[in-house]
């Protein structure tokens, strides 16, 4: 792996090794060799252009895409080996859109994290009900329980999700851009929650500044491979960014974020533009 | 297509309104060349003697026998229009209810003489007699086979008027049960015999029925017709035999008839009364 | 939650059946039904034997056969509707009924020359039409690909309908007027021939199904989030969805054959259900069958009823009061809000 991590080698809670895949039998690869560990506890950031495979990546995490090659190991054990529904009761999912879910309540939307854990013939019990009340209390979403998830905005949408994670009790919680579409104070709220719950989480992120901000490690793709993990600060440099994403950044300490968090700023200039200035000086 | 089609058919609906002479008797009285648009027509066409002069008619007219040697140009869905004015024929004889009046509409509308045969009482048979022999030349003997018609069922009703009723359920059709009324020609022939038929609370010739009618309607008799001449696609036929509450069921008085002679509206209804007076007879006998 | 709307429904599906058994061309008091009833279990009363027969043999079953027509068509609209995230699914998605009556055609056209009596002939019957709805259901799944897509699926759906119903008319315009005006009727649905016997198949895949679905309440709700939601709540979409649509088929393959392709319930109920019952989501598995089977209790009455001394066919009636019914239930939210 391409630079240094500074984060301690504690248990690892995902370990992904030589992961490959392709679509349409093999003969576009999607993703090439990656490999990465998640520690326990640790928000780590997926960061890189649209196209990258960052989606892809998570997909053949959750169970939606099969890696041609590779092995995934959660908390020890071979993610691919066990079946659907355990996977489930590891890991949760909170995704950018989601479906209309035709007449479901928020109440109703939220239990359903409680599917992998019950079986086909179990009753919710009291306690459900209460931990399900509980954590709609806690997100402020009690008051908008009996409305239909439809009729949410954006922001509340994914806070309803959120609430969907939690009470799945996962390890790990995957977030696959939930950021997007949501205004910048739903942003920040959702993070800022998300990290306060404490688990390990694995967010693919678009604003850069926000990846900063909450990740303790992240890691940057670029065409289907991982050319660059580490701590915000030693990944986040100018150079990255330009090589990566294509876009003139200055890079400095954020005058208020602690942990010497980095603050990117843009110059909205075009990189041939930049040339050109360079050029000129 | 739909709309073209409509569009079409109210176009022929129009020149047939135009054209209201049709409804009127044809000037024809000689007729050379006929095309029958239906087997009953067919053999009281025969039975004027003229039947050679049919060139063409529709499928099922299989009475008499030569007949089944005349051209078909269609039936119940349709005819050969094109055919039809092909053959150039001196006299249409059509049959109203039995095929599509689109058809007899534009034929009528083309300038050919069309006549329509009305199917609707008994004594029409007689009417289309009589119309046939003046249009064809055959009036005398068209006045004979009248006679020799009324006179027949003059006699049938005679024998049987002093007889006891038998009340009846006529069979139509098992699935959906339908059945005749007392406003359908066929009743008439049943009523000759001493017939009262269960089903009367309808202006409907041939309405479906409730199994529950007729258990409640306790006919003495059940008459199932039957086209022994070609298959009618009735394959799930009713189990009487479930309902012995029924006195028909009980007492075995489930008949089935040649429906070939009991619906067609020629000058076999006569036989076809016959044999439906002796098995009311039947009938009356093991009461 | 309100539970009164439910309570409701609860007595609405007890008194439906009694008092559609009191509604027919003989005269039967509910006093009359009654004294069968006691009758029939031996408690001594003095019974008309003709009502009695009339009242067991002809009108219970009737009812029997509506109710599980209903429910079950109901039930298999709204399991599809779940499944494939499409609120205009509807039982007849793969073309199912337009099969079964062609397997009810080429019955009629191939046996027809034999007239035959009695319940080997409506075995015959219901045997063809199920025969053709299964014929249909293989062909939608071989188009619709190894992986199930809900859009190929759809459109192969389609494509049968069509050609099952061009092949249809193409033996109808062939065949004898009375055959086909037979055939028409029964395309429409009737409950005119329902027997005792007749019904044990139906209610036990009936039974089957619904409790399958029942205890499949959660993973087929989870199924609404999405394919990947429902697949990160460890839902095996594919395996469900394709266990599910087999299941609908069977159920309405069954319900097709016994009674005619019935429209309209299997589409719009669902629908219905879920707007009067907005407090009560999480029941929506059973009350959609009792309110389905209620509601197609009524429609045989007033098939039975509305004109004296004829029957209508059932699927005219569907179609007429349950778009007037959802229509009123619409405008009433669409009004309130």
């Amino acid at each position: 792996m391409i630079g240094d991590s500074v984060y301690e080698m504690s248990d690892n809670i995902l370990s992904v090794e030589h992961l490959s895949w392709s679509v349409a039998s093999g003969k576009r690869r999607i993703l090439h060799d990656i490999s990465f560990d998640i520690p326990s506890g640790a928000f780590v950031g997926l960061i890189g252009p649209n196209g990258a495979g960052k989606s892809s990546l998570m997909r053949c995490l959750y169970g939606v895409h099969h890696p041609q090659s590779g092995t995934v190991t959660l908390q020890g054990r071979d993610l691919f080996f066990l079946n659907a529904r355990q996977q489930a009761q590891k890991i949760s999912v909170i995704l950018q859109e989601h479906a209309s879910h035709m007449g479901l309540t928020v109440w109703d939307v939220a239990a359903q994290g409680l599917i992998p854990h019950k079986g086909l013939l179990e009753w919710e019990t009291k306690q459900d009900k209460l931990r399900i009340k509980s954590t709609l209390e806690e997100l402020d979403l009690w008051p908008l329980r009996h409305h239909e998830f439809e009729s949410l905005s954006g922001g509340e949408k994914q806070r309803v999700m959120l609430a969907r994670a939690q009470i799945q009790q996962p390890e790990l919680l995957i977030m696959d851009e939930p950021t997007n579409h949501l205004d910048v104070h739903y942003q920040i709220d959702l993070m800022n929650r998300v990290k306060a719950m404490g688990i390990s989480v694995l967010a693919s992120i678009h604003d850069l500044n926000i990846a900063a901000a909450f990740c303790d490690h992240l890691l940057v793709m670029d065409k289907g491979r991982i050319i660059a993990s580490g701590s915000p600060n030693t990944v986040l440099t100018e150079n990255l960014v330009a090589d990566v994403f294509h876009a003139c950044v200055a890079v400095d300490r954020h005058p208020f974020m602690p942990n010497e968090t980095p603050r990117i700023t843009y110059a909205y200039q075009t990189k041939t533009q930049e040339l050109n200035d360079r050029g000129e000086s | 297509m739909v709309a073209l089609k409509n569009l079409f058919q109210i176009l022929v609906g129009a020149l047939f309104v135009c054209s209201f002479e049709a409804r009127a008797l044809p000037e024809a009285k000689d007729a050379q060349r006929i095309v029958a648009l239906s087997p009953h027509s067919v053999e009281l066409l025969y039975a004027l003697g003229v039947g050679d002069r049919i060139v063409a008619t529709t499928e099922f007219a299989d009475y008499p026998e030569a007949a089944n040697h005349i051209e078909r140009i269609g039936g119940y869905h349709g005819i050969q229009t094109e055919r039809i004015m092909e053959l150039k024929p001196d006299l249409i004889v059509a049959w109203e209810g039995g095929n599509r009046s689109e058809d007899l509409a534009l034929l009528a509308s083309l300038g050919l003489p069309v006549y329509r045969s009305e199917t609707k009482r008994l004594r029409h048979i007689a009417d289309e007699v009589l119309a046939l022999g003046k249009m064809t030349g055959k009036e005398t003997q068209a006045q004979q086979l009248v006679q020799s018609f009324h006179q027949q069922l003059d006699e049938l009703t005679r024998a049987n008027k002093d007889k006891a009723p038998v009340t009846f359920f006529y069979q139509l059709w098992a699935a959906p049960l339908r059945t005749i009324s007392t406003a359908s020609w066929i009743n008439e022939m049943l009523a000759i015999c001493g017939g009262q038929n269960i089903t009367t609370d309808t202006e409907l010739g041939y309405p479906q029925v409730s199994l529950e009618s007729v258990l409640l309607g306790q006919p003495q008799a059940i008459i199932i017709p039957s086209q022994h001449g070609h298959d009618n696609g009735e394959i799930s036929g009713l189990d009487w035999n479930q309902w012995p509450e029924i006195p028909a069921v009980k007492n075995q008085h489930i008949y089935r008839i040649n429906g070939d002679i009991l619906h067609r509206f020629s000058l076999r209804v006569v036989d076809a009364t016959q044999e439906l007076c002796n098995t009311f007879d039947k009938v009356r006998q093991t009461k | 939650m309100k539970s009164w709307p439910l309570w409701c429904l609860l007595i609405l599906a007890f008194i439906t059946p009694l008092w559609a058994s009191v509604v027919g061309v003989a005269n039967i008091s509910i006093h009359d039904a009654l004294t069968i009833v006691c009758g029939s279990l031996g408690g001594g009363c003095e019974v008309d034997a003709l009502k009695q027969r009339i009242w067991i043999e002809l009108r219970l079953p009737r009812i029997v056969l509506a109710f599980l027509t209903g429910a079950g068509l109901a039930l298999a609209g709204k399991v599809l509707q779940t499944v494939t995230r499409n609120p205009l699914a509807d039982p007849y998605l793969f073309g199912i009924s337009s099969g079964a009556t062609f397997g009810a055609v080429l019955v009629i056209a191939v046996l027809g020359g034999q007239v035959s009596w009695g319940i080997s002939a409506q075995i015959g019957l219901t045997g063809g039409a199920f025969l053709g709805s299964a014929l249909s259901v293989m062909i939608v799944l071989l188009l619709a690909g190894r992986r199930v897509q809900i859009e190929r699926m759809v459109l192969a759906g389609v494509a049968t309908s069509f050609m099952f119903s061009s092949a249809t008319s193409l033996v109808l315009y062939a065949s004898d007027p009375q055959a086909a005006s037979s055939l028409l009727f029964w395309s429409l649905g009737s409950f005119a021939r329902a027997t005792w016997g007749q019904m044990l198949l139906p209610l036990v895949i009936l039974m089957v199904c619904f409790l399958v679905f029942l205890v499949y309440t959660r993973p087929l709700n989870a199924m609404l989030a999405g394919d990947e939601n429902a697949r990160s709540l460890g839902v095996e979409v594919h395996k469900l969805r394709i266990s599910m649509l087999l299941l609908t088929s069977l159920l309405t393959a069954i319900l097709v054959a016994n009674t005619g392709g019935i429209g309209f319930v299997g589409l719009m109920i669902p629908h219905i259900v879920r707007r009067l019952f907005l407090q009560n989501q999480k029941h929506l598995m059973w009350v959609t069958p009792v309110f389905g089977g209620v509601f197609m209790v009524w429609v045989d009455v007033i098939a039975r009823g509305l004109i004296d001394g004829h029957e209508l066919p059932i699927g005219v009636i569907t179609a007429a009061l349950g778009s007037v019914f959802f229509i009123v239930v619409m405008g009433r939210r669409a009004w309130s809000h």
